[in-house]
């Protein structure tokens, strides 16, 4: 108890708070510019948080992660340009509402509604993740290296149109992630002769050389296509949520809050499915189901509270088992290795104080968001105005200073440069970089459990049939995955 | 094919290993990879890619112009601070230049996008990183 209460007083320090709504700004404003989405705002921000404490670095990742989410309906509802895919759900309704001039009202039923999702989704993984570490420990590396290939296969299933795109981003994303020093022979592989690659790849410059820099690229060549998108929306003077009207909300929030937190919880199924899913639920029960995508506020509220109710569950597998549901969670992997900490069972008895400070970190992440949200609509509302001449620039600029701080020199910024080809290829090529990224993460964990697996089974394969659980699970993992493709394969037919 | 039979090789070290060897893990994945590009490539034979998808001269230019931008600001900043005799002096006179060129590339532009992205977008980077963060810039 005094553990937690010590972690709760240290998430309420001055340093950490301010962290926290520094994390939520950035990824309010990140999320809002069109073309900018959460994951970015994360990868962005991963070298601004070298100099701080776990804490403090950790808080202002999640504060990113909650205000990345809100801001991504910022640019949905004014624009009707969704940063994200889970966006396009925001943009049926609230883009119809903003432009029937309320679009401070669907503004405040996107806040709040993911402020209430986020929120539930929070309590869900206080209460889970301590107890689901307990069954987790009791995991050894065969079953661990079991649940990893499951997750994995289905992290390649789930994203892209192709599996066969999906494992081969995995596959590379988890061959490079091979770079470094052998952990059992202390021989370096793939260095080419260079000591810096003896640590292995720096993640903050892949992910921001794969991530961000092709998108930035792809935005570059689009202007000089394409004119941008303004706002046209104004408002007609009554604009206001009433309390009545947001208290009529309230079953399509937590409905949305349930169906994301499910499947946050799950890895590989991401925000956009929750959205969708959330979306034809609210229309399923609806008393009026027809005026859903005329711009209801229940549309609205749906989306929102499910998609944000994903990134927190999302750290359900990421705390208990290490496994990053999606990329959001990968980057945060990155950023826990970053400052010496590693995600798993071993967390909570390891990084205690840590975990728990990182709960109430969140909690107050989203009165954060609530705040800075409520707060800074009008100016929110101005940002998606920012040129995209000013905006694109600028952000690949800060891409270039931000790994040359966090890595020391110029050597991990021409590695970022090198992974920015190779990201354009593959966004080209509709290679997922979910995967690979998720391969990037998983790779090491994936191969220490396999080579542990391997001595602990006396290289005998017959004995894993003594490991019960962990032979369902290799069974399982080409039938899931099986299953998952046909049905995706029946849905874009239909 | 080029991995299996000649980096891999050649990038890693199998001798002292008492478990698995460390080549395992990545000609497995090599494997992998050459069985998903094959399966890829029997797809793109039997339905050829739509046109307008995926990676044409145009994006490739494109690419490699951007690249070149970005690489020559990283070559000009690591020199200018031993041509000038001045250390952590390649930020200040490299970035403005490199920031009219992304915004050229880009496409057109007012000409006061220019000068804000030349002045005021450094200005606030070398302020944020030097004297909030107190991380010294090229």
């Amino acid at each position: 108890m005094d553990l937690i209460l010590t972690a709760i007083w240290n998430a309420l320090s001055l340093w950490t708070l301010l962290s926290v709504a520094g994390g939520v700004l950035i990824g309010i404003v990140i999320g809002a510019i069109p073309g900018l989405n959460a994951p970015m705002a994360i990868a962005v921000a991963i070298p601004l948080t070298f100099a701080m404490s776990p804490l403090s670095a950790i808080g202002m990742l999640v504060g990113v992660m909650k205000g990345g989410g809100f801001g991504g309906a910022v640019g949905a509802i004014l624009l009707n340009t969704p940063g994200e895919p889970h966006s396009a759900a925001t943009t049926l309704d609230g883009h119809p509402l903003a432009k029937s001039g309320k679009p401070r009202k669907a503004l405040q039923t996107a806040l709040y509604s993911s402020v209430v999702g986020d929120s539930c989704s929070d309590l869900v993984l206080i209460l889970l993740a301590p107890v689901l570490a307990i069954y987790a420990l009791k995991a050894g590396p065969v079953e661990l290296a079991a649940i990893l290939i499951l997750s994995l296969t289905l992290v390649a299933s789930l994203s892209g149109r192709s599996l066969a795109k999906g494992i081969f981003a995995a596959a590379l994303g988890a061959l490079l992630a091979t770079v470094g020093l052998d952990l059992e022979t202390g021989n370096p592989r793939f260095a080419f002769g260079y000591i810096e690659l003896y640590d292995g790849l720096p993640l903050a410059a892949v992910a921001i050389g794969v991530l961000a820099v092709p998108e930035i690229i792809l935005r570059l060549q689009d202007g000089r296509q394409a004119k941008t998108a303004r706002p046209d929306a104004t408002s007609d003077g009554e604009d206001r949520l009433a309390l009545s009207e947001f208290k009529r909300l309230g079953k399509p929030i937590f409905r949305g809050a349930g169906i994301g937190t499910a499947i946050g919880a799950l890895p590989g199924l991401g925000t956009t499915l929750a959205a969708f899913l959330s979306y034809a639920a609210t229309q399923r029960f609806s008393k009026q189901p027809e005026k859903l995508g005329t711009g209801a506020l229940e549309g609205i509220a749906a989306t929102e509270s499910a998609n944000s109710a994903v990134s927190g569950a999302n750290l359900i597998p990421l705390l208990t088992l290490g496994i990053p549901g999606n990329l959001t969670a990968a980057l945060l992997v990155g950023a826990f290795l970053i400052h010496g900490v590693t995600p798993g069972p071993m967390i909570f008895e390891r990084n205690a104080e840590l975990v728990y400070g990182l709960f109430a970190a969140m909690i107050m992440a989203n009165v954060m968001v609530l705040l800075i949200g409520s707060l800074g609509l009008r100016v929110f509302a101005l940002i998606v105005k920012v040129p995209p001449h000013v905006v694109y620039p600028s952000v690949l600029l800060l891409c270039v200073v931000g790994i040359y701080v966090s890595q020391g020199g110029f050597f991990a910024v021409w590695l970022m440069l090198i992974f920015a080809v190779l990201g354009f290829v593959m966004i080209k090529m509709e290679i997922s970089v979910v995967c690979f990224i998720i391969g990037l993460v998983l790779g090491p964990m994936i191969e220490l459990s396999i080579r542990q697996s391997v001595i602990l089974l006396g290289r005998n394969p017959v004995a894993i049939f003594d490991h019960v659980f962990a032979l369902c699970l290799v069974v399982a993992t080409p039938i899931v995955a099986w299953i998952l493709i046909r049905d995706r394969a029946r849905l874009s037919d239909g | 094919m080029a991995l299996l039979w000649w980096i891999i090789p050649a990038q890693v070290n199998d001798r002292g290993s008492f478990g698995l060897p460390p080549s395992l893990a990545p000609r497995a994945l090599a494997w992998v990879m050459v069985l998903c590009g094959t399966v890829l490539a029997l797809q793109n034979t039997r339905t050829p890619a739509q046109p307008g998808t995926g990676l044409n001269l145009k994006d490739i230019v494109f690419l490699a112009a951007c690249v070149t931008a970005v690489g020559v600001m990283l070559m000009a900043m690591q020199a200018v601070s031993g041509w000038i005799g001045r250390p952590y002096a390649g930020f200040l006179c490299v970035a403005p230049l490199a920031l009219i060129a992304f915004t050229a590339l880009h496409g057109r532009a007012p000409i006061w996008v220019y000068a804000f992205n030349a002045v005021a977008v450094p200005a606030l980077v070398y302020v944020t990183f030097w004297w909030g963060l107190r991380l010294p810039l090229p």
